[in-house]
Order: C-alpha cells, then sequence, then structure tokens
C-alpha cells in the first residue's frame, strides 16, 4: 500500500516537474527576439515539411469525412422532411467542430510526431550540443522555425480541410442523394455567420496549433536520446496532443456557447 | 610560469548514483597541447562537456579566458563557445546539409562573410583534411573515418583560440591517422591554438602532446610530460601507459565476484 502511494507520489512529482518545465522551455522560445535575416530560410523549409506535407492527409481526410457526415446527414434529416438544410448541418458542423480538431489531430499524427522524431534524433546524434558548442542557440535555429511553422500551418491546414469537406458533402448531397444545389448554398449561406462560426473555428485551430507544436517540439527537445527514448516521446506527442486538443474543444466550445 | 587559458578547480560530478570527477584539477596551458588520458568510462567525454559548459558541475569551476564557464549567462556562454571548438566523438554532422554546408554553417550563423569568401574558407578547411573532392556529398554517404575529418574542418573553420578533440584518432585508417596528428600539430603551432585531446591512443597522443593527464575512477592518476610518464614508475601510470590488462586500475566494471554470479544462476 505505501509503495503504491510512494509510486503514484513519485509520479505525480514528474508530472507536475515536466509541466513547469514545458512551462520555461515555452517562455524560452516565445521571449527570443527573432534574427528574421537567419530565420526566414528555415521558416519557409518548416513550412513546406510541416504544412506543405500534410496537406495531402488532410484534402483525402476532409473529402471522406465531408462525404460521410454528408451521408449521415441526409439520412436524418430527410426523416424529417428537411434533406434541403444539409448545407447548413454540414458547413455549421464542420467550420465549428469537425474541421478545426479532426485537422488538429491528423497533424499531430503526421506533423508533431515527426518533429519530435526528428529533434529526439538531432539531440542523440549529438547535433544539438554541437549547434550549441558553436555558439548557435538550438531554441533559435532548431525549435522557434518549426514551432512558429506549426502555428501559421495548422490553421492554414483546417481551412482547407473544412472547405474540402464542404465539397465532399456537397458531391454527397447533391449529385449523389439529389438535394438541390441552390437550396444546399443559400441555407448553407444563411446559417452560417463568419465571426459565430468561422472565426471560432479558426480560433480553436490556432489554440489547437500553440498546443500541438508545443508538446511535439518540447518533447523532442527533452526526450531521453536513445532509440527507446525517442520512441516514447513519439508516442507521447501523439497520446497528449490528441487529449489536449479533445480537452481544450471541450472548454473552448463551452466558452464560445457561453458567450466567453 | 606559462599562463592557463582553461583551469579545471576541484570539480566534482555525479552521473545518476555514480561519481565521475571527485576533486579533479588540470591546467590547460595556453598554446600547448594537453593530453587526457584514461581508461573507458572514465570521465574523458564527461570532462569536455563539462568544459565547453554542455555539463554542469555539482562543485568546483571550470574556467576558461578568466570566466567561470558555469556562471555565465546563456548569451555570454554562447559568446565563449564561439572561441571554442569541440570534435564529437559521434562527429555530430547536420545530416540535412551537405559535406560544404556543414563546414559552412558556423560561419553563416556567426559571420557576415559574404559567399564568395566563406567558399574560400570552407574549401580551404576542407582541403585541410583532404576532403575538398567530398564537399558536395552528403553525411549519409561518408565513412565514419570521413565523417570525423568533416567534423574537424567545421570545428576549425572559426579559427578557435581552444580546440577540444573527443578521440579524433578512432575509426582512422593508418595514413588518415598521420594526416590527423600532423594537422592538429600544425594548428597547434602555426594558430597558436591551445589544444585538448581527450584519446585512448597512447602512442598517437603522446608523440604530440606537451603535457598529459591521466584519469581514473574519478581523480588524476598521474600528469607530466609524454617522456617524464613514459618513464615512470608509479603502478597506475605505467599500466595505462603500457597497457597492461592486470594492474591498480581494474578491468572489469565493479561486480560481485565471477564465481558467486555463476553459482547464483
Amino acid at each position: 500500500m505505501l509503495n503504491t502511494l510512494a509510486h503514484i507520489g513519485s509520479k505525480s512529482l514528474t508530472s507536475i516537474q515536466m509541466v513547469g518545465q514545458s512551462g520555461f522551455f515555452l517562455l524560452r522560445v516565445l521571449l527570443r527576439k527573432p534574427d528574421l535575416k537567419r530565420l526566414w530560410p528555415s521558416l519557409l523549409t518548416q513550412l513546406y515539411y510541416i504544412g506543405v506535407l500534410s496537406c495531402l492527409i488532410i484534402i483525402v481526410s476532409g473529402l471522406f469525412i465531408g462525404g460521410v457526415v454528408g451521408l449521415q446527414g441526409y439520412n436524418t434529416l430527410e426523416k424529417f422532411g428537411a434533406g434541403s438544410q444539409l448545407g447548413q448541418l454540414l458547413a455549421l458542423s464542420i467550420v465549428r467542430e469537425l474541421g478545426p480538431v479532426i485537422s488538429a489531430l491528423l497533424f499531430a499524427g503526421r506533423a508533431g510526431s515527426a518533429l519530435t522524431a526528428e529533434i529526439g534524433l538531432m539531440k542523440a546524434t549529438e547535433q544539438i550540443d554541437s549547434m550549441d558548442m558553436m555558439g548557435v542557440d538550438p531554441m533559435g535555429r532548431v525549435i522557434y522555425p518549426r514551432f512558429l511553422a506549426g502555428i501559421i500551418s495548422l490553421p492554414v491546414l483546417s481551412l482547407i480541410f473544412s472547405a474540402v469537406a464542404i465539397y465532399g458533402g456537397y458531391f454527397i448531397g447533391v449529385d449523389w442523394l439529389g438535394v438541390d444545389a441552390g437550396s444546399f448554398w443559400s441555407n448553407m449561406q444563411s446559417a452560417v455567420h463568419f465571426e459565430k462560426d468561422v472565426l471560432s473555428g479558426i480560433i480553436k485551430s490556432v489554440v489547437f496549433a500553440f498546443i500541438v507544436i508545443w508538446i511535439s517540439v518540447y518533447q523532442g527537445y527533452s526526450c531521453e536520446p536513445t532509440a527507446e527514448g525517442i520512441s516514447r516521446a513519439t508516442t507521447r506527442t501523439v497520446v497528449y496532443s490528441s487529449l489536449a486538443v479533445l480537452g481544450f474543444d471541450f472548454l473552448l466550445t463551452a466558452m464560445m456557447i457561453g458567450g466567453w | 610560469m606559462q599562463e592557463n587559458l582553461a583551469a579545471i578547480e576541484n570539480l566534482v560530478f555525479h552521473r545518476g548514483d555514480r561519481l565521475i570527477f571527485d576533486g579533479v584539477n588540470i591546467d590547460i596551458k595556453k598554446g600547448k597541447i594537453t593530453a587526457i588520458m584514461g581508461p573507458s568510462g572514465s570521465g574523458k567525454t564527461t570532462l569536455l562537456r563539462l568544459i565547453g559548459g554542455l555539463l554542469n558541475p555539482d562543485s568546483g569551476q571550470v574556467i576558461v579566458n578568466q570566466q567561470d564557464i558555469h556562471r555565465l549567462s546563456r548569451k555570454k556562454l554562447h559568446e565563449a563557445r564561439r572561441k571554442m571548438g569541440l570534435l564529437f566523438q559521434s562527429s555530430a554532422l547536420f545530416t540535412h546539409l551537405s559535406v560544404f554546408d556543414n563546414v559552412a554553417f558556423p560561419l553563416r550563423e556567426n559571420t557576415n562573410l559574404n559567399e564568395a569568401m566563406l567558399r574560400d574558407v570552407v574549401l580551404m578547411k576542407l582541403e585541410a583534411v583532404g576532403l575538398r573532392g567530398a564537399a558536395h556529398l552528403m553525411p549519409d554517404s561518408l565513412s565514419g573515418g570521413m565523417a570525423r575529418r568533416v567534423a574537424l574542418a567545421r570545428t576549425i573553420v572559426m579559427d578557435p583560440e581552444l580546440m577540444m578533440y573527443d578521440e579524433p584518432f578512432t575509426g582512422q585508417d593508418p595514413i588518415a591517422m598521420g594526416v590527423l596528428v600532423r594537422l592538429i600539430k600544425r594548428l597547434n603551432q602555426l594558430l597558436g591554438t591551445t589544444t585538448v585531446i581527450v584519446s585512448h591512443d597512447v602512442a598517437e597522443t603522446c608523440s604530440i602532446a606537451d603535457y598529459v593527464y591521466i584519469i581514473s575512477q574519478g581523480k588524476v592518476i598521474g600528469e607530466g610530460a609524454p617522456s617524464e610518464l613514459q618513464a615512470s614508475t608509479d603502478p597506475y601510470v605505467m599500466q595505462f601507459i603500457h597497457g597492461q590488462a592486470d594492474g591498480v586500475v581494474p578491468f572489469h566494471y565493479p561486480a560481485k565476484s565471477y564465481k558467486e554470479e555463476l553459482l547464483d544462476a
């Protein structure tokens, strides 16, 4: 019994220590003065690796999820004779919820895990230390460009996801199930408000980007520099990011519905 | 008396529960080649990391250029490190950059040299290590020895005042080894670079070192000029210099007796 308590205590202390360390890590990233001349090329490279290379999975997933929501939504709405409201249902569910959340989950799995593994491997092969020994701060050269690229990429990916998913739903609803195209778009236009719906989705995706990229780079930077350590850190990135995204989604939704 | 560029004073360092250094004192004379030798696992690499400020000691201090390395702010530490070079045992080349870009990296980050001048400096350093023709290659297509020489070119590209080599001769063929030994000596003589070599290659290291420290079990067990150590009758020094398995320095990692271990199974 005492051993179990000691184990729980030790685990809790380690977790609290990790939260504290990741907080200091975040401060070191955020409070740095960027050297734009040197930052710009690295930022472009990272935008390509983190953002552009994630487009395919985002577009394909958006298409399928839009199609599924279209199919399920139409079947339910049609029971009440409201099949023409499909555009509204599709747009609201995707722009407010599914777009930001699923993009963030896919982003954590695709880009977040890759970032953790890359930084962890750089640490294991002493690339981070060698950079540090050259008088080049790895925080500015390795972490900062990746952090910024993640924060810029995810909101854009989330918008791409939402747009593609709406078209996915359109193909199912209008082209396959026969919903009138005019009512599909006009119902969507009248029901979706930019500030209340689109902007709240964008705000969510910015928050999710911040959380996922913070977890990813911190896990890579602080991992044990061994094959097993990198593997564990990569798993932690995906698990922690996914849980944090879902938890913050609930929190943000509650705040947005409650008028902040 | 010769001025010290760096000094390690009463250094104590633990890794977990294991005591690595127990009150170590080492002087690194300006413009000289100081060798730190010792058996594997004696903390030679750790010592270089402590000098570079990559690790913090439990107590004691490391003074480089009259500055206590472990009391410097991050910014000041990076400034101090620009005057140091550390050749890592693993080479630590950036895998996403070509050989040329690896060597150019410190110059691009720390200076405002134009590309033409930068190219000349990089090619000059690659020529010195015999790899000018490999400038376009990526690190994954280099052998271990070649990667080490590229890392050496990268480390000397900023002409550091204090140059630290971690096992520079490991994995080198006899030709490259000879070139490296002469290169280290020449850099030291021509540029006046203060050099610290960590190695357990006794013959190569003693051929160029001005002063040698032998460390084992957390302490300095012998020191002196290579000729003094070769002639030493101290059992610790003799065992290491002459590579004897049995002696006062244990070959085996601490463990219970072999017989006891086998009978336990």
